[in-house]
C-alpha cells in the first residue's frame, strides 16, 4: 500500500435495473497500490461495481472518481482502468501477441516500442514461446495469464478483475492467487478483485469489502473482517461460524453479563447492548475448547455438554464436529500435533464445549 | 446397433440415389451434349466436336459473362451494404420478437421469385407506385420509368437475393461475444476500430458466405434482365436460356452451362483455399 490517496472514489454510487436495486449507496476509496477484493455471493452486485469503474455502465445515480476526475461520462476507451474478464475475452482471430499488442496499437504506440513491452509482458506471464500462439490452442492458465499480460501492459491505474481464477482447478488456482499478489506489489498497480470465494479474497487481498444485496457490509483487512464482523451476514459468510443464541444484562467495562443457550457466562465486547435484548455470540473453529470435563481453574467459564458427531483429520489440522445437548452444531477444528499426549475424542464421547476467552464476538440479533 | 446401421443406410442411400438420378445424371447429360453437334431435326447429333467451346471464346459471349460478372457483383456488394447494418441490428436486439422479424425476413420466400419480379413491375414503370409517389411529392414533373434501366436490374437481383445475405450475416453476428467488444473498448478502441479489428474480422465468415450465396445464383438468374431489363443487360444465364430455347442450339448452351458451372467451382474453391489460409496465417505471424 503505497499512502491513503485513493485513486479510485465511489461517492453515493446507484445502480437500478428493471425496477430493482442492484447497487445502493455505494461509497468506497480505493487507494493506490492496493489488492482490494470485494466479496460476495453471486447476484450481490460486485461485478456491477468493476463495470461501472471500468466505464461499461453508467451508475443511475452517484460519481465514479478516478484518479481525481469524474468520469460518469467517459466512455471506457478513455478510462485509464483495464479488466481482466472472468471468460478472459481473447480475441480468437488474434494470436498471442496480437492480442497483447493490441491496446498498445489502439493508442498509437510506435511500433518498437510496441514489440518492447510485448517481449517483456510475455516474459513477465512465462509465455516467451507462445507469441504465435492462437488462444484456442492454449491451456485454461496459459489464456488467464494471456488476459492479465493484456491488461496490464497498458499500465492502467487501476486493474480489475472479474473471478478470473474462477475456470482454473484448485491447485493451479492457488498458484495464480500468488502470482497476481506478487504481481500487484511488483507493478505498484492498484488491483480491484472480484470473487466469491473467501478464501481466496483473504489469501491476495491488502483490503477486502464484504458485499450483499447491493450494499457494502464491511470494508477491512482480512483480519478485521473475520475476527472482527460487524454483522451476523458477515460473520457467517466470511468462514464457517457457531453461533450460540443469548440475552444481555448488564455492562461492566468489557464485561458483559448475560445468558447465553439458557446458561450465565460473561462475554468480552466492546459493544453496547441494552438490558434483555437478545445477542448472538459468533465463534469460529479455532476458537472452541473441547475437554471431557471441565478442566481446573476454568470452572467460571460457560461449559456446554455434547457428544462428538464424527472427526476429520487433514493432515494440519483436525477438526471434530460436536453435537451440543441445546441442539446446536459445533465444528473444532485443533492444530494437530503428534507429540501431544492429549486425548483425542472419538465419535460418541460426551464432552464440554467452551471458548477461548475474549476470542469470541457478540452481535446484536439481527434475525438474518 | 443393426437398427441404427439399417437406418444410416436407408437414409445416406437413397439420399445418393436421388442426388445421383437428379443432379449427377442431368450434369453428365449436359456435359455430353456440350461435346456434341447441333441437329436441326433432332436437337443433337451424335458427333463430336469442339465447336461449341470455341464458339464460346467468340467476344460476344465474353461481354456476356463480363456484364454478368459485373451485375452480379453489383448486386452482391448493395446487398452486403445493406443487409450487414440490418443483420446486425437484428441479431443485436434485445426483444422477444426477433424470431418474428427473422421470420418477416423469410417470408417473401414463400412467393414464387417471378411472381414478386412481375410485382416489381408495377412499381417501376411510368406509372408505377414510386413514380406516382415523386410525382405527388413534386420531386419530378412528369411520369418516369425504371423499367428496362441497369438500375431495375439491381433493384429487382438485390430485392429477391437480399434474404440470402442476411440470414449468414446473422447467424455470425449473432455468434459474436459481446465481452470481446467490451475488451477492445477497455484496452482503448473507438466504436470505429472496434468494428474494424474485432466485429469485421470475427463475422468474415458471414460476410463470405453471404455474398457467394448472393453472387452465385445472380450470375445465372435469367429472368430478372429479361423482365426488368428488357433483354438489354444479357446474363450468362440469359444465354444460356435462349440456346436452348430461342435459338435452339442445344449443344452451345450446353457448353455455356459447363463454362458457368467451372466458373461458379473455381469460386467455391478459391472461397474454400482462402477461408484455410485465413485460419493457418494468423497461425504464424509475429514470430
Amino acid at each position: 500500500m503505497t499512502g491513503d490517496n485513493p485513486i479510485i472514489r465511489l461517492r453515493n454510487l446507484a445502480m437500478r435495473f428493471d425496477d430493482t436495486d442492484i447497487l445502493e449507496d455505494i461509497n468506497l476509496d480505493i487507494r493506490n497500490g492496493e489488492f482490494l477484493t470485494l466479496l460476495g455471493p453471486s447476484g450481490c452486485g460486485k461485478t456491477t461495481i468493476l463495470r461501472l469503474i471500468a466505464g461499461f455502465e453508467t451508475p443511475t445515480a452517484g460519481q465514479v472518481i478516478i484518479d481525481g476526475k469524474a468520469v460518469n461520462d467517459l466512455p471506457a476507451n478513455q478510462r485509464r482502468v483495464n479488466t481482466v474478464f472472468q471468460s478472459y475475452a481473447l480475441f480468437p482471430h488474434m494470436n498471442v501477441y496480437d492480442n497483447l499488442a493490441f491496446g498498445l496499437r489502439m493508442s498509437g504506440t510506435p511500433k518498437a516500442e510496441i514489440d518492447k513491452r510485448v517481449r517483456e509482458a510475455l516474459e513477465m506471464v512465462d509465455l516467451k514461446n507462445m507469441a504465435g500462439r492462437m488462444p484456442a490452442r492454449l491451456s485454461g492458465g496459459q489464456q488467464q495469464r494471456v488476459a492479465i499480460a493484456r491488461a496490464v501492459i497498458n499500465k492502467p491505474l487501476a486493474l480489475l478483475l472479474d473471478e478470473p481464477l474462477s475456470a482454473l482447478d484448485a491447485k493451479l488456482r492457488k498458484r495464480m492467487q500468488v502470482q497476481l499478489k506478487e504481481l500487484c506489489r511488483e507493478l505498484g498497480i492498484t488491483f480491484v478483485f472480484v470473487t466469491h470465494d473467501q478464501e481466496e479474497a483473504f489469501a491476495m487481498s491488502d483490503r477486502v469489502v464484504v458485499m450483499n444485496e447491493g450494499r457494502i457490509q464491511q470494508t477491512g483487512k482480512p483480519e478485521e473482517v473475520y475476527e472482527e464482523p460487524v454483522n451476523l451476514y458477515v460473520a457467517k459468510f466470511v468462514g464457517e461460524t457457531c453461533i450460540l443464541d443469548g440475552v444481555a444484562g448488564f455492562k461492566d467495562r468489557e464485561t458483559l453479563h448475560a445468558m447465553v443457550e439458557g446458561s450465565p457466562c460473561k462475554l468480552v465486547t466492546g459493544r453496547d447492548f441494552e438490558a434483555d435484548s437478545p445477542i448472538r455470540v459468533v465463534l469460529r473453529p479455532e476458537d472452541i475448547v473441547v475437554e471431557a470435563t471441565p478442566p481446573e481453574g476454568h470452572e467460571d467459564q460457560l461449559w456446554l455438554p455434547g457428544t462428538v458427531r464424527d472427526t476429520v483429520y487433514k493432515g494440519s489440522t483436525w477438526d471434530m464436529i460436536v453435537d451440543l445437548d441445546c441442539g446446536k452444531e459445533v465444528l473444532v477444528t485443533e492444530f494437530f500435533n503428534e507429540d501431544d499426549d492429549r486425548i483425542w475424542q472419538k465419535p460418541g464421547d460426551k464432552v464440554v464445549v467452551s471458548w477461548f476467552k475474549g476470542w469470541e464476538v457478540v452481535l446484536p440479533d439481527e434475525q438474518l | 446397433m443393426s437398427n441404427s446401421r439399417l437406418f444410416r443406410r436407408i437414409s445416406i442411400g437413397s439420399a445418393a440415389v436421388w442426388l445421383t438420378l437428379f443432379a449427377l445424371a442431368p450434369n453428365l447429360l449436359v456435359l455430353s451434349a456440350s461435346f456434341l453437334t447441333r441437329d436441326e431435326a433432332q436437337l443433337i447429333a451424335p458427333l463430336l466436336t469442339l465447336d461449341n467451346y470455341k464458339a464460346i471464346l467468340d467476344p460476344l459471349f465474353m461481354r456476356v459473362l463480363a456484364k454478368s460478372l459485373y451485375l452480379a457483383a453489383g448486386a452482391t456488394l448493395i446487398c452486403l451494404v445493406a443487409g450487414y447494418p440490418f443483420a446486425y441490428t437484428l441479431a443485436r436486439m434485445k426483444t422477444r420478437f426477433k424470431p418474428l422479424l427473422l421470420m418477416l425476413v423469410m417470408i417473401p420466400f414463400w412467393t414464387n421469385s417471378l411472381l414478386r419480379t412481375y410485382a416489381l413491375i408495377f412499381l417501376l414503370k411510368a406509372k408505377g407506385l414510386i413514380s406516382l409517389c415523386l410525382l405527388w411529392l413534386g420531386i419530378i414533373d412528369k411520369p418516369v420509368s425504371f423499367m428496362y434501366t441497369e438500375t431495375a436490374v439491381f433493384i429487382g437481383m438485390t430485392y429477391t437475393l437480399l434474404p440470402f445475405m442476411i440470414l449468414p450475416l446473422y447467424s455470425s453476428v449473432e455468434k459474436l461475444d459481446l465481452r470481446l467488444l467490451e475488451a477492445a473498448g477497455d484496452l482503448g478502441a473507438s466504436k470505429f476500430k472496434i468494428f474494424r479489428h474485432i466485429t469485421l474480422p470475427l463475422t468474415m465468415p458471414g460476410i463470405i458466405a453471404g455474398c457467394m450465396m448472393v453472387f452465385l445464383p445472380a450470375l445465372g438468374m435469367f429472368y430478372i434482365p429479361d423482365l426488368l431489363g428488357g433483354g438489354k443487360n444479357l446474363l450468362v444465364g440469359n444465354f444460356i436460356k435462349n440456346q436452348f430455347l430461342v435459338s435452339r442450339n442445344w449443344p452451345m448452351g450446353a457448353a455455356a452451362s459447363i463454362v458457368l458451372t467451372l466458373l461458379m467451382l473455381v469460386l467455391v474453391w478459391a472461397y474454400h483455399s482462402s477461408a484455410k489460409r485465413l485460419g493457418k496465417k494468423t497461425e504464424g505471424t509475429a514470430l
